[in-house]
């Protein structure tokens, strides 16, 4: 299933927060089209800069990043934004639910909002993916009454109800007990292999890090990179 | 268009769960809004029923005193009792052929104040060119005839105690409501009208008993206490009808029973001029004009609600900055509501149509809101006239 070509490319690139003392150098990346990757390091590596990076939503201040054959430095914001709601998937590890608006909206949100997909297609996808997950009978409930476990299953809704090319995964079981975390990973992974889509997952529980074909450790390709 | 449902959706979806925050922000708006449009309604109200009748009669005679009161009592019925002219004043002007005259007395009322009892001859239903609905004019005494808005149970109205604390004041009568008005848009519909006769009975100059029935001697606050033949029956007739009619009698010397005013139209502005001139150092009379009268009421009643819409601009003014206050709070609050679907890469368009779809739910509710605070307050709320 996986293909060789790569649909992320990182070269050289380097990004630090102002007033921050840490500063994130990677010289190179590249992940394979479909590849399930886990991205480890200790705590404050830069392991969700890197995500926030590749996803757009932070801008690098050296070097390029080119997703899908696009690289972001040539898009506008607006481009970002099209780009981002069309082609990524995000999983934050604080949910970031909207919490007066329904499950269905919440999963629908960025349809909704968002520029270039189809809402049929997505609305037909809901029923499957929220089916799947085992939420269909919440899809009215607000968010605010869900449990944690819920929670994470709507987060995980949203960010694979447009199909998306690539998943990104900032520590989405880190609140969860094993048997929700095994939910949450075979829904991911297994939804990423349907559509061929590429997951780039932070975690620091060794069992989530043994579900990944690859483990990618930040701290030893910016070492790499150092030395 | 599925993407607007859905955003009218999730902007309800946020309204109806901030309901505090919604139902605040539609009260101020809609009372920001309704308040002055039920101001000046009730002003316009108040001026075009002013303009009713300022003008008609051209000149009036009461007795000398505040020419407001005087003019406002006469002509719209508003405010306490005013001090009487007599029945003589009224016999010397009418002396005068050119001077169309219609004396009208205005100490009673009914309906536990609310219904003012005008004392007049039939002709006023002339000048004032009001006409019957039902029924026919007054001819006796114990008859009345009510304004169109005049509420009557059974076909009779009791007048109130002249004064409660007055033990030898004449007792309330029932009257017999013989007709109805039709509406005139006037002070009129709300109106008793009565002939002088049963007026001059309510204010205790005319009685009914049984002869054998002498009762007691006229008290000293009696308005008979100084006619010689005055006496006050241990039971007076309350109800006049054709059984007991013939004993209906009158004290006192009728010259000097009381009237509130007299309505004069005259011929021509000559005879107007002389009227007024006759009068103009009377000691005890004057001679008014309502529309000069009522011109300065205006005027202050413009000014008034010219201060009345400053100070709701002022108001409104304050309101839409605190609603701004709310907005702009509301959106630090939902910072991070809105930061989730920039990462969503949700459009800012789109975003944007979120947040003004909210709004105009609001305006849209504040403006239906509106609508209905406005008419009810307007059906409600007492009417200028009788808040004077």
């Amino acid at each position: 299933m996986q293909n060789t070509k790569p649909i992320i490319i990182v070269e050289n690139i380097t990004f630090q927060y102002p007033g921050s003392e840490f500063k994130l150098d990677l010289p190179k990346l590249e992940v394979a089209v479909g590849a399930q990757c886990a991205i480890t390091g200790s705590s404050g590596c830069g392991k969700t800069t890197l995500l926030r990076l590749l996803s757009g939503i932070e801008n690098t201040q050296i070097g390029e990043i080119t997703i899908k054959g696009q690289r972001l430095s040539e898009l506008s914001n607006r481009g970002i934004r099209n780009f981002r709601n069309r082609e990524f998937g995000f999983i934050f590890q604080d949910f970031r639910l909207v919490e007066y608006l329904s499950l269905r909206d919440n999963i629908l949100l960025g349809v909704t909002l968002g520029n270039k997909i189809n809402p049929a297609s997505a609305i037909a996808r809901l029923d499957e993916l929220t089916n799947r997950v085992g939420i269909a009978h919440l899809l009215n409930r607000r968010v605010s009454k869900l449990s944690r476990g819920e929670m994470q299953r709507v987060a995980v809704c949203r960010a694979l109800i447009h199909n998306p090319s690539v998943i990104f995964a900032d520590e989405p079981t880190a609140n969860l007990d094993p048997k929700n975390s095994a939910v949450i990973w075979e829904l991911i992974n297994s939804e990423a292999r349907s559509n061929n889509a590429t997951v780039l997952a932070v975690t620091h529980d060794t069992d989530s890090i043994n579900r990944f074909e690859q483990v990618l450790d930040l701290e030893s390709l910016m070492e790499t990179a150092a030395s | 268009m599925n993407q607007l449902f859905a955003i009218i959706r999730l902007a309800w979806a946020y309204l109806t769960s901030h309901r505090k925050q919604s139902v605040a922000i539609l009260i101020a708006i809609s009372l920001a809004v309704s308040l002055p449009i039920v101001a000046s309604n009730i002003v316009r109200q108040y001026l075009q029923t002013l303009d009713t009748r300022s003008g008609n009669p051209p000149v009036m005679l009461s007795p000398r005193g505040s020419r407001f009161d005087a003019v406002l009592k006469v002509q719209y019925f508003l405010g306490e009792s005013l001090p009487s002219l007599q029945w003589q004043d009224v016999t010397h002007i009418t002396t005068n052929k050119s001077l169309r005259c219609i004396p009208v007395h205005l100490l009673h009322t009914a309906n536990a104040q609310a219904t003012p009892v005008i004392g007049t001859v039939r002709d006023y239903f002339t000048v004032r060119d009001l006409n019957l609905h039902s029924g026919h004019m007054f001819a006796q005494a114990g008859e009345c005839v009510v304004g169109a808005l005049v509420n009557v149970s059974d076909d009779v109205l009791q007048t109130d105690i002249s004064n409660p604390f007055d033990l030898s004041a004449a007792p309330p009568l029932i009257l017999t409501v013989v007709g109805r008005l039709q509406p005139s848009g006037t002070p009129d519909d709300q109106g008793v009208f009565v002939s002088l006769d049963t007026a001059w009975i309510l204010d205790g100059y005319g009685h009914g008993h049984d002869i054998a029935d002498q009762g007691t001697a006229a008290a000293n606050s009696s308005v008979l206490s100084a006619a010689t033949d005055g006496h006050r029956p241990n039971e007076s007739i309350r109800t006049i009808d054709e059984a007991n009619r013939h004993k209906i009698h009158f004290h006192g010397n009728p010259n000097l029973y009381p009237i509130s005013a007299v309505l004069i139209w005259p011929e021509t502005n000559r005879d107007q001029v002389v009227l007024e001139g006759n009068y103009i150092n009377h000691k005890s009379l004057q001679v008014l004009r309502p529309d000069v009268e009522i011109d300065t009421i205006m005027r202050y009643v413009f000014q008034m609600n010219t201060i009345l819409q400053r100070i709701f601009l002022l108001l409104g003014s304050v309101t839409l900055l605190l609603i701004a206050v709310i907005i702009f709070q509301s959106l630090n609050a939902r910072k991070h509501d809105l930061e989730t679907m920039k990462l969503l890469g949700c459009s800012r368009l789109q975003v944007f149509k979120l947040l003004g779809t909210e709004l105009f739910l609001l305006l849209i509710g504040s403006a239906l809101l509106t609508v209905v605070v406005t008419a009810a307050l307007i059906a409600t709320l007492p009417s200028l006239e009788s808040l004077l």
